[in-house]
């Protein structure tokens, strides 16, 4: 039953603005209704006043229920109850006054209504008292709170403890609204605990202090605190709660007398005053106008505030090539506001840089790539607030770095493709250890290479010959090449025009330039095949799905490339390859070379052996070479191989090749003894 | 028909909810449009733009920054594929020492594989076949794949412990870039575009450029939806960038048609999509006529921005030859850089091929070869040009791949399988903390033991740098906010300046 009490209750802050707005309401009327006579709003009154009265009844109730239940300032109580309840009673007399025939109720009634105001006002603040605390409405706005001066000397409880009580805790934790019968007013206090016991006690099934494991739980926990709906603790202020509990809660230690990891030291400097230049602006300064604003917009400048309600501002005049006098004129009004400027890649000049005298309060300034020269700088080294200057890519000397050094605030500079010498910057950089001269060792990317050249060719297998074409996407990059398989360097042959290749040869190229690392090795080999068949038989049929174009593809000159789906392999599930060539005359032949793919990736593999056979007449073949290759080395990257095979010079007019597979994949393959493939493309005999 | 009869009859065809749009918009967009309305004709005598009218969609919703921003524009180096972070950045000697070892069930504690590798019945640790050396100020491990990279440490802060919810690549990456794994929401950059804006009124705010990784050339592809504007105004979209002939598709006019006739195709068709906007007051109308406008400024501002033959030969040398051959990783680092100077907001490059299940240590090798110079460049261009300060660059992949090896374990090779939860990721300049190493793994590069971030976390403290609290950057859609961040992100303070 009592919870059913509690809720109804809780809609008491609800209704008790009722009374207040209505019976306000009604005095301004009756007011209205004196000034004017000739309206007629008696009813009116009547009618408000009723309702009035109606809701403060329910507002009494409701507040009588939450009574039950609530820890609150007993004297504040006692006045609100009463001066609730008697304003209720006065209003009820005044409803009755109204337009009353007796005399003694008709002249009370005015002074009564004026009476029931002012005690709508005290009712209202001493509720508004219980809830939001006695100093609510003088209480200073929170972003005004203390800083302290030197982290160091602080006292932990004293200075950052306390702080975050009074501002998280109190409001509930008081002698007037003593929640869960806690107060966190004061160490007394603390130690003294509440209905669960002390805060700051270690319970030991949690194996942390009540208070920490209260404010961990998760916020729609009912114990989660501070309540859901009340200002939260910050992640840094619950740390460092933490930290002075985890520390026996000293209340007299120092900062420097605990043990402070890097992160608890961060967030104590975060608790000093930031003292920044930007930040003393800030305080100092009036925003500016919008009409200004405006106008500033109006020539296409792009302003902007450091951050929401900020004073200060961002322009940003970048990339523009026609800025004037009039742009700086404009930003002129309110140039203390300007604490950054982007005048990067912009016409910027000594003409222009007298315009900037104004702006003393810039903290960044940003002139890369302008025409200034150290004479317009003089102005520019005046701007004794700056603490980032960005000068790349101007020509100013080591005269403006003279200049430079008057600028005492300044962290962050940036000279690079300046005309001043090294030696002059580190002179600087001697005597302005605070100063960080942004620059980066371009010796670190001496090694760089280029890329090796690019090798065309109509084609890789030679008839008659080929035209090699070499090319580089580089201006004045040099090409060098050799064709008999030796590594090319600068002393090899230079290419200028395309080569022509007429013979079975192993092109390599680099390219090289000055001040860059010579590049890797292309290559490309160009086999000689001058034996045309007539027919090409497969003696076995490859998988359905790599037929290619048949057989007439292993001669028709054309190499499969490293797509093994690029239809111009055959291939073979779990079997070997054997295919016979008749040659388009009887002639002596002295190799084979196989084109095969190994991408173990795809089960596919290189051969293991090769059968080669004559015949004269396609019938009676006689066995002139077999070959076994040692087993593969786990390799699992995709590659490309001619296999050649010589024998003695013998003369054919029928070949016949077989190809060995490794039929099942090796036993470091990701699925050993499965059945493996052989892809076969392009055969030449010679 | 007459045309009054047309827009009835259409009016009758208006459906339920844009009755309800239009009667809440009502007379304030109609006023609206005729405010804006006069800007459309801001040409010369001689038909050429003379004033930028504010149709460009550059300015954002936010009026001001939440707070003071230290990063103005972010490149976002993506190595999609889910680069490991075992052979590039987080060191681990246990790994090499129990070489062949089966992962323990206490390490594993349940995680979900993927198909590939769940029915697997043995899992060997690998360890990298990469050798690891110390650089920089603080001794940061940096693997010998990446000896630019190494170099640079001391600019960079590079987290060990980002962990994610996803372990397939598109669910993945649509979760980094979206703050969720389901499709339909807006991308990180179109988010910055809403919030922000651009200062470039010539360029899109959001720019996005791809690259094919060289370990694995036919990996997995990404689809335009990852840098697509979701719920927001299509203005927001990010625009591909292409090393083709026609860097961006559909810009160029048809042979034949001046400057000045587009100029006034485009004022007459604003013209006339301005009146049906007064009619309907459909915000999309707008952004039609804004994108029309974007397109015409990008037909001399893009070409400006890739034409990079103006680039010095020592530029070239930073970045690698690479950078040379367009839609190579090392020229879109360049043409970030160039971006970036002209204040492009959010610049997306995506380089393909880290997804490594098997044959990891050669593929890895070319893969890292492909980024490592050129990331290091971007770093180091930018902060000699004092870009660095206000630009964060951030460097990593959807998720990272797993201590054992997919398939079997050989002397020389190996793969590797998605793992979501630890992966290393870096970012450099903008108000990051530089060389520093943030977050921990165990010692079998696991599990993350110390400061986890997750990816809300990550996107969260990426605003914030920005100058945007990511629990106010909203944007309400079918009856609910949305925003980047979903209901979750801490920002990480201890890795800020």
């Amino acid at each position: 039953m009592t919870y059913l009490f509690i809720n109804i209750g809780n809609f008491h802050p609800v209704l008790v603005h009722m009374p207040i707005g209505i019976l306000m309401f009604a005095f301004v009327l009756e007011i209205y209704q004196r000034v004017k006579p000739a309206e007629n709003l008696g009813n009116s009154i009547k009618l408000a006043l009723g309702f009035g009265v109606l809701s403060a009844l329910a507002a009494i109730g409701t507040g009588l229920l939450l009574e039950e239940s609530g820890a609150y300032d007993e004297e504040l109580l006692f006045r609100h109850k009463w001066m609730a309840i008697s304003l209720t009673l006065v209003s009820i007399v005044i409803f009755f006054a109204k337009e009353a025939k007796k005399p003694l109720l008709a002249k009370l009634y005015f002074p009564l209504f004026i009476a029931v105001n002012i005690m709508l006002v005290l009712a209202g603040h001493w509720g508004g008292s219980m809830t939001h605390g006695e100093d609510f409405l003088t209480k200073a706005s929170s972003s005004d709170k203390k800083s302290i001066e030197n982290v160091d000397e602080a006292i932990v409880y004293r200075d950052i403890v306390r702080p975050i009580l009074d501002a998280k805790c109190v409001s509930c934790h008081n002698a007037k609204k003593a929640e869960g019968n806690l107060l966190m007013t004061s160490q007394m206090a603390l130690l003294a605990g509440g209905d669960t016991g002390n805060p700051l006690d270690s319970v030991l099934d949690l194996g942390k202090p009540l208070m920490a494991h209260r404010v961990a739980l998760p916020l729609e926990d009912e114990e989660h605190m501070p309540p859901k709906g009340k200002v939260q603790l910050t992640p840094n202020e619950i740390a460092l709660l933490n930290w002075w509990m985890e520390n026996k809660n000293c209340f007299e230690c120092k900062t420097t007398d605990l043990d402070r990891n890097k992160k608890i030291q961060a967030y104590l400097n975060d608790l000093e005053a930031d003292t920044s230049t930007r930040s003393l602006l800030a305080k100092s300064l009036e925003p500016p106008s919008a009409k200004w604003l405006a106008e500033v917009a109006a020539t296409g400048t792009s302003i902007y505030p450091l951050k929401e309600g900020s004073p200060l501002y961002i322009v940003y005049l970048a990339n523009k090539t026609a800025l004037s006098e009039a742009f700086f004129d404009v930003l002129g009004t309110y140039s203390e506001n300007i604490v950054e400027l982007n005048l990067g890649n912009s016409n910027f000049n000594d003409t222009l840089v007298s315009s900037l005298g104004a702006f003393e309060n810039l903290t960044k300034l940003q002139l890369q790539n302008t025409a200034i020269t150290d004479k317009g700088f003089q102005a520019v080294a005046k701007l004794d607030n700056l603490e980032s200057l960005n000068l790349y890519g101007t020509s100013i000397t080591d005269a403006a770095l003279e200049d430079i050094k008057a600028l005492s605030k300044l962290t962050d500079l940036y000279l690079w493709r300046t005309e001043i010498t090294d030696e002059a910057m580190r002179a600087y950089a001697v005597l302005n250890p605070s100063t960080t001269i942004h620059s980066i060792d371009m010796d670190m990317f001496s090694a760089t290479e280029l890329l090796p050249p690019t090798i065309v060719a109509a084609n890789y297998f030679i008839k008659d010959t080929v035209t090699v074409e070499i090319s580089y996407p580089f201006d004045d990059t040099a090409i060098y090449y050799t064709l008999d398989g030796s590594e090319p360097d600068t002393t090899s042959v230079r290419y200028s025009t395309p080569i022509i290749v007429s013979n079975t040869a192993n092109l390599k190229a680099v390219t090289a330039k000055e001040g860059w690392g010579i590049s890797e090795t292309a290559l490309a080999y160009f086999k000689k095949s001058t034996i045309d068949y007539n027919g090409i038989v497969l003696n076995k049929r490859p998988a359905e799905k790599f037929t290619g174009a048949g057989g007439g593809m292993l001669g028709d000159l054309q190499r499969g490339s490293t797509n093994f789906v690029d239809g111009k392999w055959l291939g073979y599930e779990g079997s070997h390859f054997n295919a016979t060539f008749e040659l388009d005359k009887v002639q002596e032949i002295s190799s084979v070379s196989v084109g095969a793919l190994s991408a173990p990736g795809s089960w596919i593999f290189f051969p293991t052996g090769f059968i080669i056979s004559v015949s004269q007449d396609g019938k009676r073949f006689t066995r002139l070479h077999k070959e076994s290759l040692r087993p593969q080395k786990p390799d699992s990257s995709i590659s490309l191989k001619f296999f050649d095979i010589e024998f003695v010079k013998t003369t054919a007019k029928y070949v016949r090749v077989e190809v060995k597979s490794i039929l099942k994949n090796p036993t470091w393959h990701q699925d050993p003894g499965g059945n493996s493939w052989l892809f076969v493309d392009e055969i030449v005999i010679n | 028909m007459s045309e009054k009869k047309i827009l009835e009859d259409r009016s009758l065809f208006l459906n339920r909810r844009s009755f309800l749009g239009k009667a809440a918009l009502g007379a304030g967009s109609v006023a609206l449009a005729s405010l804006l309305g006069n800007q459309f004709f801001s040409k010369d005598k001689n038909g050429i733009l003379t004033k930028d009218n504010d149709f460009g969609g550059n300015n954002g919703v936010m009026n001001a920054l939440h707070h003071a921003s230290k990063a103005k524009r972010v490149i976002y180096l993506f190595q999609s594929g889910g680069p490991s972070q075992l052979e590039l950045f987080d060191y681990k000697p246990t790994l090499i020492k129990r070489r062949g070892e089966e992962l323990p069930d206490s390490i594993r504690q349940g995680q979900r594989l993927t198909g590939m590798t769940a029915d697997q019945s043995s899992f060997p640790l690998a360890g990298s076949v990469f050798d690891f050396k110390q650089y920089g100020q603080n001794g940061t491990y940096i693997s010998d794949l990446l000896p630019y990279t190494a170099k640079m440490v001391d600019d960079l802060c590079i987290v060990k412990s980002m962990y994610t919810e996803a372990i397939n690549h598109d669910p993945a990456v649509t979760f980094f870039q979206t703050g969720s794994q389901q499709p339909g929401r807006p991308s990180m950059g179109s988010w910055l575009s809403y919030g922000l804006g651009s200062e470039n009124k010539n360029l899109p705010a959001f720019s996005v450029l791809l690259s094919r990784g060289s370990g694995r050339p036919s990996g997995q592809p990404l689809y335009t939806r990852l840098w697509g504007n979701g719920f927001l105004h299509s203005l927001h979209q990010g625009v591909q960038f292409r090393a083709a002939k026609d860097p961006v598709l559909y810009l160029n006019d048809p042979k034949g048609v001046t400057k000045e006739g587009k100029r006034a195709i485009l004022d007459k068709l604003a013209e006339m999509n301005d009146k049906q906007f007064q009619d309907f007051g459909n915000p999309e109308i707008q952004s039609r006529i804004a994108q029309y406008e974007m397109a015409y400024k990008m037909q001399t501002s893009v070409p400006d921005v890739m034409k990079t033959d103006d680039e010095p030969d020592y530029i070239y040398k930073m970045y690698g030859a690479d950078a040379k051959i367009p839609g190579t990783y090392a020229a879109n680092c360049l043409l970030a850089r160039r971006l970036a100077e002209q204040d492009v907001r959010f610049i997306q490059l995506y380089h393909m091929g880290w997804d490594q299940h098997d044959n990891l240590p050669g593929a890895i090798e070319k893969q890292a070869k492909d980024v490592d110079q050129a990331s290091a460049a971007l770093v180091a261009d930018l902060k000699q040009r004092g870009l660095l300060e206000d630009t964060l660059v951030i460097w990593g992949g959807e998720f990272g791949r797993t201590n054992y090896s997919q398939g079997i374990l050989t002397d020389t090779s190996y793969g590797r399988d998605h793992h979501p939860r630890c992966f290393t990721m870096w970012m450099a300049g903008g108000g990051i903390k530089p060389g520093v190493v943030y977050g921990e793994t165990d010692e079998f590069g696991y599990n993350v033991v110390k400061d986890p971030v997750h990816v809300h976390d990550f996107q969260a403290t990426m605003l914030h740098l920005l100058g945007i609290d990511h629990e106010k950057l909203t944007y309400k859609h079918q009856g609910r906010r949305f925003r980047l961040t979903d209901v979750e992100g801490h920002v990480l303070n201890d890795i800020l300046t």
